[in-house]
């Protein structure tokens, strides 16, 4: 295909280069984003001795142009003619590289290491250093910090003799004089670090992070305390210690909240790959670290480090975390941020394993009672959405026993979040408390939320009501709650009969066919004649699921159990004769009920009560 | 009274009936009412409700149909109770949908919004996409009014068309919704008695049947009475008065008494100020302004309220939080600078 | 204007009671105490119009506020909305000198054609907010008194660190949509010294663009405190014009008020410096 191109196949070329120079910067993107099917047809020659030239020519364009081109270019090597052709698309990628335009740049290292991954040694060593040295030793830092992010794939495909050749331009690099380009190099040490064996690390990568770590520039700083779990990654425990522990101390207290707030967010890591499990490297080194961080003077500080609690109690002592640790939480409880107290009650009860029973109701417990009544909601709301974890270390007994007052004033919490997040608990609780304590202490609460007047409490007092009849049962769920649900059904605001009309459908599938047709279908066609139409389609809707539920569980052989997942013996004759004539029976209350109520709101006078009912007519068949 | 020289501007600056009618039938009126386009509308709008925005040309189809719907729509839109009444929302989607677990969904709530959609917050797109969409879905269960911000030179000072040129690339989007904006009704009326409105009354409008006269098809004039129903603020002071920035009314507590009484109306609700709890009564109660963008501007602390009108006209403002929103900092601080 | 009315300094008696008592950091003997909160409720909004007597900003953050004191002499100098809206023009010049927005005269012309008989203009007064404010002194702060003293720039370019920094909003309005008016403090400490920046900032849409800066700057190792007060005002057209012509969004230049501020002429510019009485004693705690 590279051999003759007839003339008329130059027209590309020439249009693309017209369009190339266009006034419109959208035309011009447009050209460069068809680069590959120009490319394509000149076939790989032309585009190397012709597009290539031309697009290097080029350069000279507005940053969007630029970066859809350097893009372009890195999956170019295919329509220059394969690997053994990469390296003509580096001279334009180098240019690029050096833009004032991060956006481009970016896109050019992006290009620049796909290329690298498609080249030989040979090549690597040929065209790839040349251009690896020429960035790293610019004048223009936009350069220097570009190449930082080439060293890591490069290293890996050239011999010894390159990669001590490229270990020191990359230093280079760490000692340059632009912040910009140390903060760069201090990033892509961290990928650079894997690929580098242990003895030079020692030898070489050492000496970076330590200049790197005493930085003047908190920015520079804070990116080493990946490089040093990276490097820990490589060395290993005993060498880490040897060479690195010092400084990490000196990280710990540094006097940048960034850098602190650095080695907060990492601590765990940092605990697990340094220490190693040594007790006397955490007890000695970490503990206190965690303790000075945990009474840190910025919240940033303390809302991160606070999250890590759990995480490296884990890992240390217990005496460390009931003398040292302990008091600190104490006073974070405390915390005049609402933040720092926001992230302790995601994480406190993490400790609840870690402490055992008798020391959680002795320590965490008083805790926990304090932060449930914490005046920022967000507070309240993540010890409840973690009190599970308690539950299995002390047993529901204790924790509903001491929980149950403040469980019951944040039922009724002004934010709703938090009452939604209490609701979403009842089960749970219910599961355990048993009946009769639930029914005294619990179950009114629990019909109150239908009458919220926030639409989403209502509808999870809904779900809750359904999830409690699983608990309790379909007789219980009959005499307590379903007379509930209907009385509400009488509520003077629809919003209100609505919610009542989802309750009764969110009940139907964990009831009895019976249930379904003595109370609930009744309840509904009581609703067909409502005077609001809105409450009149939702009985629509509501007919869809009833029906389709009444022919499931009448083919189920589920009449009248309470025992609805009891494994049931293979079936008798007898069996299958009243299975047949309960799925007579239900067919014919969808026909002789359900239907004319259905044909009536057919024929209503709003068009959307009309549409829902057609809707589950079709449905019925 | 000057409502006839406005309407013969609006004639010449806008479609008169004629070109109306002329214009293409880019969507049949009947074609709303088949199976296909309400599952696509469906489908449009649990796209719009994870916040991902519709693609150019289905916003063009979606404005279409809307122009069909809200053209049919009254200057004085009749509404039935119950619905719940809310204000500005501003492009804060997030918040939007948070006004929707408060007061439960749409179409199982009627809703009625009195404009503002777009301009400030981030997601103006979102957000006004969804409510059309809705609308068109759900018409006699959802009411768009027009606001100060539905307006094609206000957009383009406080964000709506930015939005547009960022998300998609090109201006068309804010013009679709920008030509769609002049045929959004100005006013809704609650069974006769609630009369609900961005701005308030205007000095060139004594009765509702003045409104009615409108020619509202057109973008929103600097002066006259569509432009006072967008703009004007009720006032402690009595009688009409000239705003101190040199343009605009106030009105006073004897203005509204006097209009609610002529018109046989028992409030006047409406939306276009920054209220810290969300609503606020004023003028004896004569007068009540809504406000839905909680935190508005993500900055000012302010509540945000919905207005629910039982079937009874029984009315209950709630009132909300913005939602929290995940992904952000739990600690806001400002990046120090250099300042000089 | 400034000259017209009381001297700002001797705004001694402020109408406002901070809300915060804890400092937010202590460095060389002086305080800085921040306040930053949400807007006022309706009943707060209610009792500061009563007191201010012209309607206030839309976004009104009256519990907000900065505070620079100097521990051992109870010197100090506050900045809070209230105080800053007093010293608005509460009744328009007579002769018309008031801003108008860009379409009030064809709006007025039409409107006379409607005859509709409403010719008064509410409650006339300053719709934009300018204010000369430059701060709250409190009762032992000392007198500042004009000086040919320069806050020193070069040593505030250096990059220090910083020990503390805060950007507070006390007002902000949207003017009704043309345009903002908007009232700011930002405060950094470096180990030696500090620098308060209180910028009103005004734009009107196709009319005007102004700035009035308060500086506050504190050597620490100085018994002294300089005070820099500068006017800048210019049309809407000519800082338009300086616009880069290569830019697709207008709004993003003429929104960001550091790029203004550097587009404006200066109209007006004056220091002063106050002396910190030396044998004070800190007598009163707050």
């Amino acid at each position: 295909m590279e051999s003759s191109v007839p003339s008329d196949e130059l027209y590309p070329i020439a249009v693309l280069i017209d369009e190339l120079k266009h006034d419109d910067v959208s035309l011009r993107l447009a050209a460069i984003e068809r680069l590959s099917t120009i490319a394509l047809a000149l076939g790989p020659e032309r585009t190397r001795s012709e597009l290539i030239p031309f697009l290097e020519e080029s350069l000279d364009d507005e940053d969007e142009v630029l970066t859809v081109l350097a893009e372009q270019l890195g999956n170019f090597v295919l329509y220059v003619g394969g690997n053994q052709y990469a390296h003509v698309l580096l001279p334009p990628l180098e240019s690029f590289a050096g833009v004032e335009e991060p956006l481009v740049r970016d896109k050019a290292v992006e290009s620049l290491n796909k290329i690298a991954d498609e080249m030989t040694e040979v090549q690597v060593e040929e065209y790839y250093l040349p251009l690896v040295k020429n960035l790293t030793t610019a004048d223009w830092f936009t350069s220097k910090v570009s190449v930082t992010g080439l060293y890591s794939s490069v290293y890996q495909k050239v011999g010894a003799e390159s990669r001590a050749g490229l270990r020191q331009l990359f230093g280079q690099l760490v000692y340059d004089d632009a912040p910009m380009v140390r903060r760069a190099a201090a990033t892509h040490l961290t990928g650079l670090v894997s690929h580098i064996d242990k003895d030079t690390v020692v030898t070489d990568v050492v000496p970076f992070f330590l200049y790197l770590a005493q930085d003047d520039q908190d920015s520079v700083r804070l990116l080493t305390v990946d490089v040093l779990i990276a490097t820990a990654g490589v060395l290993g425990p005993d060498l880490v210690r040897e060479h690195l522990l010092e400084q990490l101390k000196k990280l710990f207290a540094d006097k940048s909240w960034r850098v602190r707030y650095m080695v907060a967010d990492r601590f765990e890591q940092l605990a697990v790959t340094v220490a190693a499990g040594d007790e006397v490297v955490l007890k000695t080194h970490f503990v206190p670290a965690m303790v000075r961080l945990l009474k840190d003077s910025e919240a940033e500080v303390r809302t991160v480090i606070a999250k890590q609690v759990p995480g490296f109690c884990q890992l240390v002592d217990r005496e460390s975390v009931l003398d040292e640790i302990l008091p600190c939480i104490e006073d974070l409880v405390n915390d005049p941020s609402q933040h720092v107290r926001a992230a302790l009650a995601t994480k406190i009860s993490g400790l609840a394993p870690i402490l055992g029973k008798d020391l959680t109701i002795k320590y965490l417990l008083p805790m926990f009672l304090q932060m449930l009544k914490d005046e920022f909601p967000e507070v309240r709301l993540n010890i409840i959405c973690k009190l599970e974890q308690v539950n299995n270390v002390i047993g529901i007994d204790l924790l509903s026993q001491s929980l149950l007052p403040a469980i019951t004033q944040l039922a009724q919490d002004k934010q709703w979040r938090v009452r939604l997040a209490i609701i979403e608990y009842i089960p749970l609780l219910a599961s355990q408390l048993g009946m009769e304590f639930f029914d005294t202490q619990l179950r009114d609460l629990c019909m109150t939320w239908l009458h919220d007047n926030v639409y989403s409490i209502r509808d999870a007092a809904t779900e809750n009501l359904k999830n409690l009849t699983k608990v309790f049962g379909v007789a219980w769920s009959k005499a307590t709650i379903i007379p509930k649900v209907i009385e509400a059904g009488a509520n003077p605001n629809y919003l209100y009969r609505m919610t009542a009309c989802v309750a009764a459908t969110t009940l139907a599938p964990v009831v009895t066919i019976d249930v379904i047709k003595d109370d609930l279908l009744p309840f509904l066609n009581n609703l067909v004649g409502d005077p609001i139409p809105n409450i009149r389609f939702s009985v629509a809707r509501s007919y869809q699921t009833v029906q389709k539920l009444l022919l499931e569980k009448a083919a189920e052989s589920e009449y009248d159990s309470d025992a609805m997942d009891a494994s049931t013996p293979a079936p008798t004759e007898e069996d299958t004769k009243a299975k047949e004539e309960r799925v007579a029976e239900v067919k014919e209350i969808i026909r002789n009920v359900i239907v004319p109520n259905l044909e009536k709101l057919k024929e209503d006078e709003d068009v959307d009560v009309r549409f829902f009912a057609n809707k589950t007519l079709q449905a019925i068949g | 009274m000057d409502t006839d020289v406005t309407m013969t501007d609006a004639a010449q600056s806008t479609l008169s009936p004629v070109s109306h009618a002329m214009s293409p039938p880019s969507f049949e009126k009947s074609a709303i009412n088949d199976t296909q386009s309400y599952n696509e509308l469906d489908r449009w709008i649990e796209m719009l409700m994870d916040c991902k925005q519709l693609s150019e040309l289905d916003v063009k189809r979606l404005c279409d149909m809307a122009r069909e719907i809200l053209v049919e729509e009254s200057n004085v839109q009749p509404v039935k109770c119950p619905v719940t009444v809310c204000g500005d929302i501003h492009g804060q989607f997030h918040d939007l949908m948070e006004l929707f677990k408060i007061g439960g969904p749409n179409p199982d709530t009627n809703y009625l919004f009195m404009g503002d959609y777009v301009d400030r917050g981030y997601y103006s797109v979102e957000t006004v996409t969804l409510l059309v969409a809705m609308k068109i879905r759900h018409p006699s269960r959802l009411t768009i009014l027009r606001g100060n911000h539905e307006s094609r030179q206000i957009t383009q000072v406080y964000g709506f068309y930015d939005e547009c040129l960022r998300k998609y690339g090109n201006p068309n989007v804010w013009k679709y919704f920008t030509d769609l904006f002049d045929y959004l009704p100005l006013t809704a009326l609650i069974e006769n008695q609630i009369f609900c409105l961005h701005g308030g009354l205007s000095p060139s409008i004594d009765s509702l049947d003045n409104i009615r006269a409108l020619d509202r098809i057109q973008e929103v004039p600097h002066e006259g009475p569509m432009c006072d129903l967008l703009w004007s603020d009720p006032d402690d002071r009595c009688g009409w008065g000239i705003s101190p920035r040199g343009a605009g009314y106030t009105f006073g507590q004897d203005i509204s008494e006097a209009f609610n009484h002529k018109n046989g109306l028992s409030l006047v609700a409406r939306a276009h100020q920054l209220v810290m709890e969300g609503y606020n009564w004023s003028q004896d109660q004569q007068v009540v302004t809504i406000f839905s963008a909680p935190n508005y501007c993500y900055r000012c602390g302010n509540q945000a309220a919905i207005m629910e009108i039982d079937e009874n006209l029984k009315y209950t403002f709630l009132q909300f939080d913005p939602c929290p929103r995940a992904g952000e900092p739990s600690v806001s601080r400002r990046t120090p600078d250099y300042f000089l | 204007m400034a000259a017209t009315q009381q001297s700002p300094d001797q705004a001694r008696l402020s109408i406002y009671a901070p809300t915060v008592t804890t400092p937010s950091i202590t460095r060389a003997g002086w305080s800085i105490y921040c306040a930053k909160t949400a807007i006022l409720k309706s009943d707060e909004i209610d009792q500061t119009t009563e007191r201010i007597k012209i309607p206030l900003p839309e976004m009104i953050f009256g519990n907000n506020h900065v505070i620079v004191r100097h521990d051992a002499s109870g010197w100090e100098i506050g900045f809070n909305a209230v105080d800053a809206l007093d010293r608005v023009d509460k009744h328009g010049n007579p002769d018309g000198g008031l801003v108008k927005v860009s379409y009030s005269e064809a709006w007025l012309k039409d409107k006379a054609k409607s005859e509709d008989g409403v010719h008064e203009v509410v409650k006339p007064f300053d719709w934009t907010y300018t204010t000369d404010y430059r701060g709250t002194c409190g009762p032992k702060t000392t007198v500042f008194e004009k000086t040919d003293d320069r806050i020193p720039l070069h040593k505030l370019r250096r990059p220090d660190p910083i020990l503390f920094f805060e950007d507070i909003v006390l007002f902000e309005d949207e003017l009704g949509d043309n345009g903002i008016s908007m009232l700011s403090v930002k405060i950094r400490v470096m180990p030696d010294r500090l620098l308060l920046l209180c910028r009103f900032f005004l734009r009107v849409d196709d009319v005007v663009f102004r700035i009035r800066d308060s500086r506050v700057f504190i050597e620490f190792g100085d018994n002294e405190v300089l005070r820099e007060y500068v006017v800048k005002q210019d049309t809407y057209a000519n800082v338009k014009r300086k616009v880069p012509f290569t830019t697709r969004d207008f709004g993003l230049f003429l929104r960001d008020q550091n790029w203004v501020a550097e587009q404006l002429p200066t109209i007006e510019a004056v220091t002063e410096k106050a002396k910190l009485l030396p044998g004070h004693a800190s007598s009163d705690v707050r």
